[in-house]
Order: structure tokens, then C-alpha cells, then sequence
């Protein structure tokens, strides 16, 4: 990827190289397993509390158990990794079912990463509210805060600040996420320390009741649309109705797709290490850390903490009131950072996805569109920071509300992904790590594990759409909407690209070894146009208008800017010749047929585009290079510049002359190399009379020809140039050149004009 | 029908001869990035050398490394345009990377000339660590303000 355009000012010559260089660097699996943890693990601050709001007193095992299923999905990741290295779920499913699902899979990704931002801030913001009203309890002050209001505004806050920082594309260090888990280690270090130790102290605690059926108490609210139907009665449909409210715990997983290019090697084996360290984690600080919070925090009193599970925990640790509280400030201090993690993540995610998707044509141009001051695309970041903030509204700060709708983007990305997978491995057999439990049968591999793993999702999924009546009304509503404005986009592009490619010309590439009047069928004495902007053709207009074609051929060339180096590969056609060369080329062709006068077309490939021209014109003995005015120079620096493309040139040069054509004005004219001088009249006249003084006057004779009396004068100049007589010879230049400005702006003939 | 387009074989670039010492500098953010590159070419002119302009644009990781959020073309136009009003020979060189820090202690040959351009603050700002991570590295480094 890299780009060489020299510029200069208009006195200096300079030379300036832009090179862009992609700095690959591959991390460890400690590295990328902080990466994902930053995403996964945040939602053990939100999760038990809001499971346990949906399902009652088992749902730290609902928990725990959806994060040892945690593993099972790992599987499904490091299958898809194995075959894309980048393979997100868009790419999985659209290379696996087609188009249409993965526009489908997309939208509901981009609820989860619209929903992440608004449940993790709210989140934080909950901890901190509550917090400070910790802080005025024991410090005896009477003023509180209430923590729905202060989470609103928290989490507006928070949202402005990443939007406006994303807006900037001021990116977050990516070794933040290791520093940030680090904190969380020690965080959750000492619960697992502390919380024995005050269960100890307590002489024991009972364990929550297993998720059994009997156990499960599913309000009206969790069973959603199933209530008082004859499902709710089903002991099954009741489990997958409890994982569906538990499932919100494994969000974030899609990162390990994102991580996987940059692993170190062996890739795969880093992989299932990353992913192996992600849900063992996940276990111990999600599954764990919510089965002591209901084993510690009192029935009586656990209500109060659904919104801040972890900080309710440590306030019911055994422990001096001001030890309790110095913790309790740490664990917000983390819960912030990792929270407000989320939400930068969460924009930088939607951003990224649907970048992807608009590279596909599946998204407008208009959402693409660069920020003048920052280049970022800012219509894609300030749609997404609306929606988060007006959800973060609609929420009021309560974060049950959030999780519930947040649970149908995660699901059905999840289902979508495993389906992609599973298709897969009947579609492609170059999987390099396979989901275990397969058994052969007929000489037919049959994913039993794989299977399990998708048709649990899907089940999940299904009873999701049906208990989640928040999740089910905003996430249908907003991949209907989503869906809709992919097909739309991709309908528009499709025509404007058939519009597009309707009117332009179809070319075949003739490749030259050696650019030369013969392969080109150009007859010395061309006329060479070079072409670049097809707004910009007024050249080419006069070039065609004025030309001979009986006398001189005329040849348009454009010039292919490569990088330095590229030279050196094998370049392919559309590298040489792409959209925007078809499109130029087929405004000259339009030009041309107009005019009714046959051009030669020409593309050349270089670095420098005056090397190319000079060349080209020297290659095939052209009389005359004809360029447009530039937009981003002089004329005087233009016609300097291809000067001294034409000094660079080795030597025998071949001279030629330069017309530089103005829209609005008359030609430039520069004659490059060696070339008999236009006189001035009055020189002319000067210089007979003094041929006539010398041939007759002082006897010199009739064999003194005109060119003698111009030879004699300028071995003077030069002999004078070097005496003491310099000063004056140089004013005298001075005032010549100024006397004739005004003549300088009127055209002058060229030997190639017509 | 299709026509013809003939293609001639890539044009290399004359060779140019650049002087020998260089002066780097160092960007982590576009904004204010002017003054510090005029202070490089002041520098780089009075000793008859070319300056290396180093851009290390971090990537977050949900995006691909490819996949910038300030398009690679932006970032190049605003310095090209910034260059091309300098006196002394100019290379610009954008690193698409994960690591600020990491990245431009890898690409410094030893005992550089580099000028970290940045903010004034009164707590320590990423351009700060890296002066003085560059510093540690036995770089000479000057660091300039844009306020």
C-alpha cells in the first residue's frame, strides 16, 4: 500500500515520498486473551443480577453453566478461524448460507454492538451511583443520588465522550486491555480470597438450589409471550427459557474472531490457548464470583443489588466498614474502566462492521462519507451514538431492561455463526481444527458436536423470540429496519454500478515491452495529449481540433501511478488499468468520435508522472507534449518540472515542444532541449543591419552569413559574462527581459503546431 | 466491440541521491503535526539533511489492521500537503500498527535525530513516554509543542 507523489513549492525543488506500511505484529495468547476478556468479561458486572431478576435464586448456576457451554462455542470459533483467518460472523455465513442470511446475521450483530454500549455504561454508571451513596452512608452525609438518573446521565456522558473520540479516530491503546485485565485479576483475586474467608467466618453458607425445573421461577415477565401457555408448562422449553436469560453472560466471544490474524505462531494451537484462558476465566469471574454473590448477599437484601451485583457482594464481606468501602472503590475504578471499555469497543465495532459490509456494496456510500477535519466516517459513528443514547433513554437506567433487549443480537449472532459452521463442513474439507464428536457413518462424517452446539443455540434463539417480548420487539424492529437498508443500499449501488458501467467503453489491454512509433502505429512528429482528470479534457479538445491527422498522429496517454518498487512485480490488469482509466479513457474515446479523429491510447505505469511523459513523448519522437493546466501548480512550475523530467532523461534527448492549454486563455509554449531561438522583430531587423554593415561597410564579404554575425555576438556574451563588464551584460538581460513580458503571454509558434 | 489500450512497460524513477543524515520526526496525532515538521526542516536545512516524517496510526483491535478508522488516503493528502511546503527532501512513512511505542522504536535506526511532535500538558501524555521511552533507547529527541 503505498503511494510516491512528489511536490514542491514554487522555488525549491523537493522531493516528497508518502510510503503506508501495514506493521503487522503478532501477540501472545495472554495478550489476546486480555483483548477478548476485555469484552466477555465485563458482563459479569450486569449478569447476575439481571438472571437472577428473570429466573430466581439458581441463576448463578444458569450462569456458570452457560459458561462451561462457553467452551462448546469456543469450538465453533476456532473451527471458523481455522478456515478464514478473519472470519467474523458475516464472512462465515455468507460464504457458508449466501448473502441474505449474512445480511441478517449483520443486523443482529450490529444490535448487540448498538446494545453493548448502552448496557455497559448504564452498568457503570449504576456501580458509581450507588457507590457514592455508599460513600454518604458511611461518611453520615444525608445526600443521595438516585442511580437510574445518575446511570443515565453517566452513560450519556460516556457515550458523547467515545463518539467524539471515535469522531477524532484517537484510538485507545490496544495494551490497555492487558493493563485493564491485570486490575480485574487482582480484583477478582481478592474476592476469591475474601469471600471464603467471610463464608468461613459465617460458619458456612448453603449453596443456591440447583435449575431444575421446580426451581426455575419464571415471572409472567421472563416467560414473556409463552405465559400461560401450555409451553411454560414444559420442563424443557422452562431450561431453554432460563439459558436464553442466561446467555447475555458469553457476549463478546465474536472478538476471538477478530483476534485470531494477529495470534503469534502456531496460530491454531495460541488459539485454543487464547480461548481455553478466555473461558476458564470467564467461568471463574462470571460463574463463580455471581454463585458467591447469592451465597453471600442475604435473600433480604439482595434485591437491592441486581444493578451492582459485585459492589453488593464486597459491602457484605466480612471486614472493617472502611476496608469494605476502600474495595468497593476499586471494584467501580474497574468496573468503570472495563465498562467503558465496552462502549468504545462498541462503536469502534458497529464502525468497523459496517465499513466491512459497505465495502460489499451492501451499505450506502453516504454512511462512508470522510469527516472533512478527521477523515473518519462520521455518518456511521453519529447514527450509532443516537441510537445508543436514545436507548440509554428509553432504558431509564435500569439495566434488566437492557440485558433483556441486549439478549437477541448476542443469541442470533451466535446461532448464525454455529449454522455457518456446520454448512461448512459439508460445503469445504479444509478445516483445520474440527468441533469433536464426529462419527462416520456410510463413509459420511457426521458433526455430532457441531450439531449439538448449533441446534442448542438455535433453540435458545427460538425461545428467546418467544419469553424476551423487550428483546423480540427491538431486535425484530431494528433487523427489519437494518435488513432493509442493506437491501435498499445494495439494490442502489447494483444500479448505479450497472448505470456506471453502461455508458463507459469496454478496452483490451495491449501490453508493450517497449513503447515505439511502430507498436503504437504513431508516426514520428505525434502529437502526445496526457490525460489524467476526465473534468478536465480542454486539452485534448484543442489538441483534437487543431491536429492534422494527415500530418501528425495523435497519441493520449494517462499515467498509472505506482509506488516505488512496484515496478519490480508482476502487475495485474486492474492494477494497471482499473475503473477510473476505463472511465477517463472512454470520456477521450467520446471526445475523439465527436471531433471524428482517431487517437492511439496509451497507459503508463511509473512512479513519477513527468519521467512518464518525457519518456513516452522521447520513446515515440513526438514533436509535441500537450498537457492541461494544473490545478496544484503554475504553469511556469509545471512546464519546470517536466523541464527537468526532460534533463533526466539520458542523453541523445529527443527535443519536443510543450504546449500547456488554458481553458480561459491562450497556450503556454516551451520548447524542451535545444532549439533554434524565435527572434524578437527588432532583433531581426538589428541583426541584418549589422550584416549588411559588415558585408558591405567594412568589406567582409558575401560569405558571411547571418548565423556567423549570432555566432561571433554570443562567443562574446560569453567571454564578457566572465569579465568585468558582468554587472552591466546582466542588467541588460534585466531590462530585455522585462521589455518583452507583454509579449511573453502571446502564443508563439512551435515547429509542431499547425 | 473493445478497444485497445496499449500499455507500455512500468517507468522507474530516476535514481536521486539523498543526503546521508536524517532528521525524524515523529507523529502520534495529525492535529498541531505542521509546527513540529517545520521545526525538523529549519533543522534539517541548516545541516544539509532530508527529513523522515514517522506516522504510527494505532489500530484498535475490533478493527482490521487494514481497516484504519482515519482512511490511509486522508491521512496521506494532509500530509503531503504539509510537506510539500517544506524546503528540504521529505519522506513521509504511515505505519498501520497495534503499538505506538513499539512500533517507532523498531523502525529509529540507532542514535536518530527525532522530534516527537505533541501537546503541552502538565501530566504525562503518550508523546511524553515516547520521548523518553526513545530517550532510553539512546535516540536524541527533541519534543515540540503545537500549542
Amino acid at each position: 500500500m503505498q503511494t510516491s507523489v512528489p511536490t514542491t513549492p514554487s522555488t525549491v525543488t523537493t522531493k516528497v515520498v508518502v510510503a503506508t506500511t501495514v506493521a503487522l505484529t503478532f501477540i501472545t495468547f495472554w495478550q489476546a486473551a486480555a483483548v477478548v476478556l476485555n469484552d466477555l468479561a465485563s458482563t459479569m458486572f450486569y449478569i447476575g443480577g439481571i438472571t437472577e431478576q428473570a429466573i430466581g435464586k439458581p441463576a448463578p448456576w444458569m450462569v456458570l453453566g452457560v459458561m462451561l457451554f462457553s467452551y462448546a462455542v469456543r469450538s465453533v470459533y476456532m473451527e471458523s478461524c481455522g478456515m478464514f483467518v478473519r472470519g467474523g460472523v458475516y464472512i462465515v455465513v455468507k460464504d457458508s448460507i449466501g448473502p441474505t442470511v449474512a445480511k441478517l446475521s449483520v443486523s443482529s450483530l450490529v444490535v448487540d454492538y448498538v446494545l453493548t454500549g448502552p448496557i455497559s455504561a448504564v452498568s457503570a454508571g449504576q456501580y458509581l451511583g450507588r457507590l457514592l451513596n455508599d460513600m454518604a452512608e458511611t461518611l453520615h452525609q444525608s445526600w443521595r443520588t438516585d442511580p437510574n438518573t445518575f446511570a443515565v446521565f453517566f452513560s450519556v456522558a460516556v457515550t458523547i465522550y467515545f463518539w467524539y473520540s471515535n469522531i477524532k479516530g484517537v484510538p485507545e491503546s490496544s495494551h490497555k486491555a492487558l493493563r485493564i485485565m491485570q486490575i480485574t485479576t487482582v480484583m477478582v483475586v481478592i474476592i476469591l480470597v475474601w469471600a471464603p474467608i467471610t463464608l468461613i467466618l459465617r460458619g458456612g453458607a448453603k449453596l443456591p438450589p440447583l435449575p431444575t425445573p421446580s426451581n426455575l421461577h419464571l415471572t409472567n415477565e421472563s416467560l414473556g409471550w409463552l405465559s400461560g401457555t401450555y409451553f411454560a408448562k414444559i420442563s424443557f422449553v422452562v431450561i431453554l427459557v432460563s439459558i436464553g436469560h442466561s446467555l447475555l453472560a458469553m457476549s463478546g466471544f465474536e472478538t476471538l474472531a477478530q483476534v485470531y490474524r494477529e495470534v503469534a505462531y502456531p496460530k491454531l494451537k495460541n488459539l485454543r490457548i487464547t480461548a481455553n484462558i478466555v473461558c476458564t476465566y470467564a467461568v471463574i469471574c462470571t460463574g463463580i464470583i455471581s454463585l458467591l454473590a447469592v451465597m453471600i448477599i442475604p435473600d433480604s437484601t439482595r434485591s437491592m443489588y441486581y444493578d451492582n451485583m459485585i459492589g453488593g457482594l464486597v459491602m457484605n464481606f466480612a471486614g472493617p466498614e472502611m476496608l469494605k468501602l476502600g474495595f468497593h472503590v476499586f471494584i467501580v475504578i474497574v468496573g468503570v474502566l472495563i465498562l467503558a471499555g465496552a462502549v468504545n469497543t462498541s462503536l469502534i465495532g458497529v464502525n468497523g462492521v459496517l465499513n466491512r459490509v459497505a465495502e460489499d456494496g451492501v451499505l450506502l456510500d453516504w454512511f462512508r462519507k470522510p469527516h472533512k477535519k478527521f477523515g473518519t466516517t462520521y455518518r456511521i459513528l453519529n447514527t450509532m451514538a443516537i441510537l445508543q443514547i436514545l436507548t440509554i433513554l428509553a432504558s431509564r437506567g435500569d439495566v434488566f431492561l437492557l440485558g433483556e433487549a441486549y439478549a437477541f443480537g448476542v443469541v442470533w449472532s451466535f446461532a448464525l455463526k454455529a449454522l455457518g459452521v456446520f454448512v461448512l463442513r459439508y460445503q469445504r474439507h479444509d478445516q483445520e481444527y474440527k468441533m469433536g464428536w464426529n462419527i462416520r457413518i456410510a463413509g459420511r462424517e457426521i458433526p455430532i458436536g457441531l450439531g449439538l452446539t448449533t441446534a442448542t443455540l438455535f433453540l435458545v434463539a427460538i425461545a428467546n423470540l418467544f419469553s424476551k417480548k423487550i428483546a423480540t420487539i427491538y431486535g425484530v424492529t431494528f433487523t427489519i429496519i437494518l435488513y432493509s437498508l442493506f437491501l435498499i443500499s445494495e439494490r442502489v449501488n447494483a444500479r448505479k454500478k450497472l448505470e456506471h458501467r453502461s455508458d463507459l467503453e469496454k478496452f483490451n489491454l495491449d501490453h508493450q515491452s517497449q513503447v515505439t512509433p511502430a507498436t503504437l502505429r504513431a508516426r514520428p512528429g505525434c502529437v502526445l495529449v496526457a490525460v489524467r482528470d476526465y473534468h478536465a479534457m480542454h486539452h485534448l479538445q484543442k489538441a483534437l481540433e487543431k491536429t492534422n491527422l494527415r500530418r501528425h498522429d495523435i497519441v493520449v496517454m494517462t499515467v498509472r501511478q505506482l509506488s516505488t518498487g512496484a515496478g519490480e512485480y508482476e502487475l495485474r490488469d486492474d492494477q494497471l488499468f482499473a475503473g477510473y482509466e476505463q472511465e477517463l479513457f472512454s470520456h477521450v474515446v467520446t471526445l475523439a468520435e465527436k471531433e471524428g479523429k482517431s487517437v492511439e491510447l496509451l497507459v503508463v505505469p511509473a512512479v513519477d508522472p513527468f519521467d512518464a511523459m518525457v519518456h513516452t513523448a522521447t520513446s515515440l519522437r513526438a514533436s509535441k507534449l500537450v498537457v492541461g493546466v494544473s490545478s496544484r501548480m503554475q504553469s511556469e512550475e509545471l512546464a519546470h518540472r517536466i523541464g527537468l523530467a526532460w534533463e533526466r532523461q539520458p542523453p541523445p534527448r529527443h527535443p519536443f515542444s510543450l504546449e500547456i492549454t488554458h481553458p480561459d486563455r491562450p497556450s503556454t509554449y516551451v520548447n524542451l532541449g535545444p532549439h533554434p531561438p524565435r527572434l524578437w522583430p527588432e532583433d531581426v531587423d538589428l541583426l541584418h543591419n549589422i550584416w549588411l554593415r559588415l558585408t558591405e561597410e567594412e568589406g567582409v564579404g558575401c560569405k558571411l552569413h547571418h548565423r556567423d554575425v549570432v555566432g561571433v555576438a554570443l562567443q562574446r556574451l560569453e567571454e564578457e559574462l566572465s569579465s568585468t563588464e558582468r554587472r552591466r551584460i546582466l542588467e541588460q538581460v534585466e531590462s530585455a527581459l522585462h521589455r518583452h513580458e507583454a509579449e511573453m503571454e502571446t502564443p508563439q509558434p512551435t515547429p509542431g503546431d499547425d | 466491440m473493445k478497444l485497445a489500450v496499449h500499455v507500455s512497460a512500468p517507468i522507474s524513477a530516476p535514481e536521486v541521491q539523498s543526503p546521508e543524515l536524517e532528521v525524524n520526526v515523529v507523529y502520534t496525532r495529525l492535529p498541531g503535526a505542521a509546527k513540529s515538521l517545520d521545526i525538523a526542516s529549519g533543522l534539517a536545512r541548516g545541516l544539509g539533511a532530508r527529513v523522515t516524517v514517522h506516522v504510527a496510526q494505532v489500530i484498535p483491535y475490533p478493527l482490521g489492521l487494514k481497516s484504519p478508522q482515519v482512511p490511509v488516503q486522508f491521512a496521506e493528502q494532509q500530509l503531503l500537503a504539509m510537506a510539500g511546503e517544506q524546503p528540504v527532501e521529505t519522506s513521509i512513512r504511515i505505519y498501520l500498527c497495534r503499538d505506538l511505542t513499539e512500533t517507532i522504536r523498531q523502525i529509529l535506526k540507532p542514535d536518530s535525530v527525532v522530534i516527537v511532535g505533541g501537546r503541552k500538558c502538565w501530566w504525562p501524555t503518550r508523546e511524553h513516554r515516547l520521548a523518553a521511552a526513545l530517550r532510553r533507547d539512546g535516540h536524541r529527541v527533541i519534543l515540540s509543542y503545537a500549542d
